[in-house]
């Protein structure tokens, strides 16, 4: 054979093997990162001596008996031969005369164990969620550094420092090799089938044009879920989870067109679903309830995944069997997207206004305010009523909130088919409205910064399109509890301030009352920003319009004017100093082992920094200076200011820093978990150029601390 | 990828026992990690089916050549057509001689 083929051949067998190597390594040897090296110049030396040799007759006992004598000598070699070692070595030593047929079924029967051993300490919960992913493929998946970098879109140093660290924390906590029993298993084996459904999404969240690689981790996924539902067969989430992927991929080939649009679920064509998959789906969802016990999230979703499978067409499909089931899973997972998806099914079953009913709790749900799905959701549900103007809103929204170029072709479309089923008012919109406010000439530039923050935000929220006379108050305490319910006092209420101006401004141009363009009584040529002298009210939740010819600066008071941000209460912001967290609950949070890299040098900056929140989060990567453990932002944010500052920190958090950097050279220190959502990109200075991910929020990095703690970020600081 | 593994028929003995036990073995192991998807034994004879300007010709077996007939199939799915190889190595190490063909199996999307 060419040297060309015997590589792809050593490549083949070690994709093959290398998981169980890896585990029966571990075993002997007690470390994750050592096994790997051992099994790493095993596979070099198959790689030297295979083209000359040809595949032996059993490539997998081949790879370990030279490994096993790599750990030997590297037992024996050791600096500090303890009697333990010294033990090890003698023990696979002896073992060592066996015949390499003996060794293999040795190993079949060991070695699944060993390999679920394995599966539980590359998931561990102690490592980031990326890192787990990283480990597993490489380790189970027998997957190279490269190839997990394209498959995740990442640079290869990236996913080699992924790799490294694992492997360092593992050593460093001591995780025993071992199949975790008692209260601990679930979370463990949750956390294994996390990061195989992580992996699934990731591939099938890829599109046709991303090459083979990211697809590729569809079938590693189920590869590796097949395989641990091998070795685990009594867990029924581990079922599920395979059933679940099992019958979304048989849908790969039809759920986009050729040319890359995605084509939804209703509207594909079944024929092309994979059967054999399906079957699949079937049998593993099967064994599944043969396990007993409650069901849990995957079992639900595999449930509802077999209920659109089993449906020859779209209309057959059992929405109340699936409505059910949402139910049950929004029990057990009780997330605002299972209620988005339960709200569709409600709608499916029992008609729209079930849905909407449903849909609409969920407009104040911070994590889904980016989310393009609500409104689209909610778009579609209107439609079904027949409100077709407010659909075309929703529509809209949706269209600015995706990030999807084919999505936002066919929301578009579908906001067009809206506003012909009924055309807009001539009253101003909500666009056209804060444009104009923001572009008067007595706001200096902060004011127009800060106002404008807070109008983009309530124009993406309530849709650009919105006439304004249709904007409500009690719609704007939903957007502001959405967004910035979580802030802190101060955020809270100058973004209130700039509602109220803003009421106070169009209020005096009469724009707030533009009911009678919309009245179809009322003259179509009628100008909407022309103050009415009586302006009808359409609901008693508004108050008549104020003159055109009042003073903007004066106090008005809410009788006169429709202030929209009657629903939004001004938050007392504290006064003084803020009291700081006790010393043992600071230690004691040090000791937490469930905390995030990110989370525990934020926190531990803080503290030992006495930093303001806002400067540690403006720390970049370039501007650090680890030696002198300190790092400089700009004076202030915001103001006429100029210059910078340090921020110090200890020996603690000097000893994290490092790990959270993992060799980037520049952008921001604290990074969020996803690239950026849909909605305004970040500022240049904001957007990571190495990982794409954008700075840490403000809001994000406060709402973690006080899922954690209770407290908030502030109280960190030591006085 | 998937592939449609095949063997040939021939004038082999039966397996013995033992290679049965072995094979069942690696069958189980196989369709355990999910890499075998579908197996199966097909009867040489077979019928013969050619369709030639609209019309059918049906000839019942069995054909002369025995050992060009396939007699058995095995659907996997592997990472590469190196790996269908490698579990094709495994299979005729336990059946002995013979001989297949390995083809790769084009999906929907494809």
């Amino acid at each position: 054979m060419t040297s060309q083929d015997a590589h792809r051949a050593v490549d083949a067998v070690w994709k093959m093997e290398s998981a169980r190597i890896i585990a029966g390594l571990v075993r002997m040897v007690g470390d994750v990162g050592l096994a790997e090296e051992l099994a790493q110049d095993a596979l070099l030396s198959a790689l030297q001596q295979w083209p000359e040799s040809g595949v032996p007759d059993n490539p997998g006992a081949w790879l370990m008996a030279v490994a096993k004598r790599r750990a030997i000598d590297h037992l024996r070699r050791g600096e500090r031969l303890d009697r333990r070692h010294e033990q090890l070595a003698h023990e696979i030593a002896t073992r060592q005369d066996t015949s390499e047929a003996d060794l293999d079924e040795a190993l079949d029967d060991e070695v699944g164990d060993d390999v679920l051993r394995l599966m539980f300490v590359s998931c561990h919960p102690a490592l980031p969620a990326e890192s787990r992913v990283a480990l597993t493929l490489r380790l189970l998946g027998g997957l190279r550094t490269e190839e997990i970098a394209r498959a995740f879109l990442v640079s290869e140093p990236t996913v080699a420092q992924r790799v490294v660290r694992a492997k360092r924390t593992l050593a460093a906590l001591r995780i025993p090799f071992e199949i975790p029993v008692g209260p601990d298993r679930a979370a463990r084996l949750s956390s294994v089938l996390e990061v195989i459904y992580l992996v699934f999404n990731e591939g099938y969240a890829a599109t046709a044009g991303d090459g083979w690689m990211r697809q590729d981790l569809c079938h590693e996924a189920l590869r590796l879920g097949r395989l641990l539902a091998g070795l685990a067969p009594g867990e029924a989430e581990v079922h599920g989870l395979v059933a679940l992927m099992e019958i979304q991929a048989s849908r790969s080939a039809a759920r986009t067109t050729p040319s890359g649009q995605p084509v939804a679920l209703h509207e594909q064509n079944r024929g092309r679903w994979d059967q054999l998959l399906i079957h699949r789906g079937f049998a593993a969802l099967l064994r599944a309830r043969q396990c007993g016990g409650p069901l849990g999230p995957y079992v639900l979703q595999a449930a509802i995944a077999v209920c659109h499978a089993r449906a020859r067409t779209a209309q057959e499909t059992d929405w109340t069997q699936i409505a059910a089931l949402y139910e049950s899973l929004a029990k057990v997972l009780p997330t605002p997207v299972v209620q988005l998806n339960r709200a569709v099914a409600l709608a499916m079953a029992y008609g729209p206004e079930a849905g909407l009913a449903l849909a609409d709790t969920l407009v104040t749900e911070p994590s889904l305010k980016d989310y393009h799905r609500l409104p689209s959701v909610r778009g579609d549900l209107l439609v079904r009523l027949g409100r077709h103007e407010e659909a075309r809103r929703e529509f809209e929204r949706a269209a600015a909130l995706t990030l999807n170029g084919p999505e936002r072709t066919i929301l578009l479309e579908r906001a067009a088919a809206c506003a012909e089923a009924a055309p807009p008012g001539t009253a101003p919109t909500l666009a056209e409205a804060a444009s104009a406010f923001l572009s008067r000439d007595d706001l200096d530039a902060a004011t127009v910064r800060s106002y404008g923050q807070t109008m983009s935000r309530l124009r993406r929220a309530l849709g650009d399109g919105t006439p304004l006379p249709d904007v409500s108050a009690a719609q704007v305490a939903d957007v502001f509890t959405a967004a910035w319910g979580g802030a802190a006092s101060a955020t809270w209420n100058r973004h209130r301030a700039a509602v109220r101006s803003f009421s106070v401004w169009a209020s005096t141009q009469g724009l707030l009352t533009g009911d009678s363009a919309r009245d179809p009584a009322g003259d179509p040529a009628h100008d909407p920003t022309r103050a009415p002298a009586h302006a009808p009210t359409r609901d008693l939740t508004r108050d008549p319009a104020c003159g055109p010819t009042r003073d903007p600066a004066c106090d008005l008071t809410r009788d006169l004017t429709r202030d929209l941000a009657a629903g939004l209460g001004r938050r007392p912001e504290p006064r003084g100093r803020t009291r700081p967290i006790d010393r043992p609950h600071i230690e004691a949070l040090w000791q937490r082992p469930d905390l995030a890299l990110r989370e525990r040098t934020l926190w531990l900056l803080l503290h030992e920094s006495a930093a303001g929140v806002g400067a540690a989060l403006a720390l970049n990567v370039e501007d650090l200076d680890l030696a002198g453990m300190r790092g400089r932002v700009a004076a202030g944010t915001g103001r006429e200011s100029s210059g910078s500052r340090w921020v110090r920190w200890r020996a603690g958090t000097a000893e994290l820093i490092p790990h959270l950097v993992a060799g980037r050279g520049r952008g921001p220190l604290f990074l969020s978990d996803r690239r950026p959502g849909p909605g305004r990109p970040p500022a240049p200075g904001d957007l990571c150029p190495e990982t794409g991910r954008r700075r840490l929020s403000y809001e994000r990095a406060e709402y973690l601390f006080k899922q954690a703690t209770g407290y908030t970020l502030d109280q960190l600081r030591t006085r | 990828m998937r592939f449609l593994m095949t063997t040939k028929g021939g004038d082999l003995a039966p397996p013995t026992e033992a290679v049965m036990a072995e094979m069942d073995a690696f069958v189980e192991e196989m369709t355990r990690a999910g890499v075998l998807l579908a197996t199966g034994g097909l009867d040489p004879a077979g019928t013969h089916v050619s369709a030639s300007g609209g019309k059918l010709t049906i000839t019942d077996g069995p054909f002369t050549e025995a050992k060009e007939a396939i007699v058995s199939f095995a659907l996997i799915e592997a990472r590469s057509k190196e790996e269908a190889v490698e579990l094709s190595r495994r299979f005729w190490k336990i059946i002995g001689d013979g001989e297949g063909d390995i083809q790769q199996v084009f999906g929907p999307e494809n």
